[in-house]
């Protein structure tokens, strides 16, 4: 896997793409947790082989992915032809086939033990949007598509810019209460490949993902995430953020009560994020019952509450 | 969320009471057993009863410091195994409890789990004790009183109004007043104050304290700890009527030129009545980091446990409440903080009150 460094990734994407289309890119994924905690560190690097980018707003995405996808092609981009839809579709490919927008930088060899490549999502474009889509991208080569999921919409919420740079990136709390809502319970199901060397469960992935999010935030009280997950959530989900907010910590208390799923998100973090600290496995729980106490069971308080 | 429940009667098995209950989870506890009798009786009683009664799906059994062999408990638990149904052996839970420590011989327990079985292990053999919760002899529980009254120039003070305070019975007020006899005054109405600080009594409470307080000392586990302030802070927002501060933080409050620079420690004095209240659910709110300490562990927080009927506490200008001063100089001296605790009790003796 790719050590990335975060600034010089935010550097090149925002050069890459035109400056119109700016505003409507917002970095998602272990490389925005990365910029926004170690971009003042030049030495710190993250474990990546993706950059996840979501257009948005919704009614945007199309426009403004067609003028940014076009670019990148122009300048040299290549496309990874890794997958089940490599192929690029016609007016005829149904949407949930056609190819994700997956693409190397120029200067990147696709063979290379280190590459990474940019991919690109949208948001989903109501509440009601089911679990996954696929929006179609028409260029004159062919159609991609670019798919959103349920919880992109709390995961881009009122994102941060990157100094400088016209990007913008998620706010790691906002990327922890996605991936929250996303898993109220531990699934089985596998990430496609492995995992530094493990079959690791998607859930306990992302699960391990808030985790690391609340040891790098070095927080002493993680109350003030409440304020904006509820104004998220209620923004997002008008019709159904209490049901959603009941349950956001279920997954997690699941984890934290599973010695062996908490060992293999630890094995994500220590393998991530977190490869720079020595935190232990107690260590990670611990910052998990800390969210529990600290905005998770206040959150679905004040669910319960319903103001 | 969830409490963890002393003592609780289920019917399921006649005349039998869990140790304790935490949600579906019922925890037993063996306590220094010599021989394999108990441990197999134990067993097979938690077995029957996540056999026949679906609210429990989990029992843990705690041994606390058994007197059998590693190799005798493999053998128990290998019988179990090969005599109970499979999907009853696999809720059952084997942990052996030594001092602080706690380890699980056998199953597998949750975080929650674990820490509900160091707090049911220790509370046990206090519950155990005839007469229920442990007090210590009554003359320092008196002796406790009077102090607090000295210090507060509150002057003399009845049996009556000594065994109302300290829920126990005249005779008891006689008895302990008597050892206490060379250090109080007794007026003509019958009611008594101490002279002066009782130097010799006091040394005996101090060496005391820890075992008459039922002092339990937690350690943060984080690797990022939160500052004493910040376990103030959260302590605060709870605002928990049982609980003052004492320590560093309450001697602060009665004399805020106590020559210590930070705060090594928060100290908690738990107002304890009837029923054992959820301290570990009080613990939890503060910080689910702390867990209960190791020896030679650095302790973060402490908390000692008041039994008489009235507190004394006194609610401070910034909304939370302080333990009386020979609680928080009693925790002084648990902290070793031997030149503070002097310090503290000198200004104790010549504080004029308005």
């Amino acid at each position: 896997m790719s050590q990335l460094s975060p600034s010089a990734v935010f550097a090149q994407i925002s050069e890459a793409v035109p400056t119109s289309c700016h505003e409507n890119i917002v970095v998602i994924g272990s490389l925005a947790a990365g910029y926004h905690y170690f971009h003042d560190d030049g030495s710190m690097g993250v474990r990546t082989k993706d950059v996840d980018c979501v257009l948005e707003p919704f009614q945007q995405a199309v426009n403004a992915g067609k003028d940014t996808v076009r670019a990148l092609l122009d300048a040299g981009w290549k496309r990874r032809m890794i997958g089940d839809h490599i192929e690029l579709g016609d007016e005829s490919t149904p949407e949930d086939e056609l190819p994700a927008v997956r693409l190397y930088p120029p200067d990147i060899d696709p063979e290379e033990e280190g590459a990474w490549f940019i991919e690109f999502l949208t948001v989903p474009e109501n509440e009601d949007s089911p679990a996954k889509k696929w929006t179609r991208l028409p260029l004159d080569e062919g159609h991609f598509g670019i798919p959103s999921f349920r919880f992109l919409s709390i995961a881009a919420y009122e994102p941060i810019n990157a100094e400088g740079l016209g990007i913008r990136y998620a706010r790691p709390e906002m990327m922890a209460l996605a991936n929250l809502l996303e898993h109220p319970e531990i699934k089985d199901a596998p990430m496609k490949g492995p995992f530094a060397g493990r079959t690791i469960k998607r859930s306990n992935k992302d699960l391990g993902r808030v985790l690391a999010i609340a040891v790098l935030s070095g927080l002493d009280d993680f109350s003030g995430w409440l304020p904006q997950w509820k104004k998220a959530l209620q923004a997002c989900f008008p019709a159904s953020w209490k049901e959603l907010s009941s349950r956001a910590g279920n997954g997690l208390q699941e984890l934290l009560d599973s010695g062996e799923d908490l060992e293999e998100a630890h094995h994500t973090c220590a393998n991530g994020l977190l490869s720079s600290r020595a935190v232990t496995v107690e260590q990670l729980g611990i910052a998990g019952q800390r969210l529990q106490v600290d905005v998770i069971e206040p959150m679905g308080e004040w669910a319960e509450g319903g103001d | 969320m969830e409490e963890l429940r002393f003592n609780q009667k289920l019917d399921v098995i006649p005349a039998f009471k869990a140790d304790a209950v935490l949600n579906g989870t019922v925890f037993e506890v063996v306590s220094e057993s010599r021989g394999t009798r108990s441990l197999r009786a134990s067993l097979f009683r938690l077995a029957a009863l996540i056999a026949e009664e679906r609210e429990f799906n989990r029992a843990v059994l705690i041994l606390v410091s058994p007197e059998v062999s590693r190799q005798r408990l493999k053998d128990e638990w290998r019988l179990a195994s090969v005599t109970l149904r499979p999907e009853v052996f696999e809720s059952l839970v084997l942990v052996v409890a030594e001092g602080y420590s706690i380890e699980v011989f056998a199953g597998h327990l949750t975080e929650r789990e674990h820490d509900a079985a160091g707090i049911v292990a220790s509370e046990s053999g206090r519950r155990k004790r005839p007469g229920g919760v442990r007090k210590g002899p009554a003359v320092f529980e008196i002796l406790r009183v009077l102090l607090t009254r000295w210090s507060r120039r509150e002057g003399p003070i009845t049996s009556k109004e000594l065994a109302a305070i300290c829920d126990c019975t005249y005779p008891t007020v006689a008895a302990s007043l008597r050892e206490l006899d060379r250090h109080i005054v007794r007026h003509s109405d019958r009611s008594v104050e101490l002279e002066k600080f009782p130097k010799d009594a006091w040394f005996k409470l101090v060496a005391s304290a820890e075992k008459i307080r039922s002092t339990h000392l937690y350690a943060d586990r984080s690797g990022i700890p939160r500052s004493p302030e910040a376990l103030m802070k959260r302590l605060e927002r709870l605002n928990r009527y049982e609980v003052a501060v004492g320590g560093v933080v309450g001697a602060r409050h009665y004399y805020p030129g106590l020559d210590l620079v930070g705060t090594p420690r928060v100290d908690l004095t738990v107002k304890r009545e009837g029923a054992l209240p959820a301290t570990s659910e009080l613990i939890r709110k503060i910080d689910p980091a702390l867990k209960p300490a190791k020896p030679g562990e650095t302790v973060a927080l402490a908390v000692h446990y008041l039994h008489r009927k009235e507190s004394f506490f006194v609610r401070t200008q910034k909304d939370w409440q302080a333990a009386d001063e020979i609680e928080c100089l009693l925790d002084l001296h648990e902290s070793r903080l031997e030149a503070q605790a002097l310090e503290f009790q000198q200004y104790l003796s010549r504080r004029e009150i308005k």
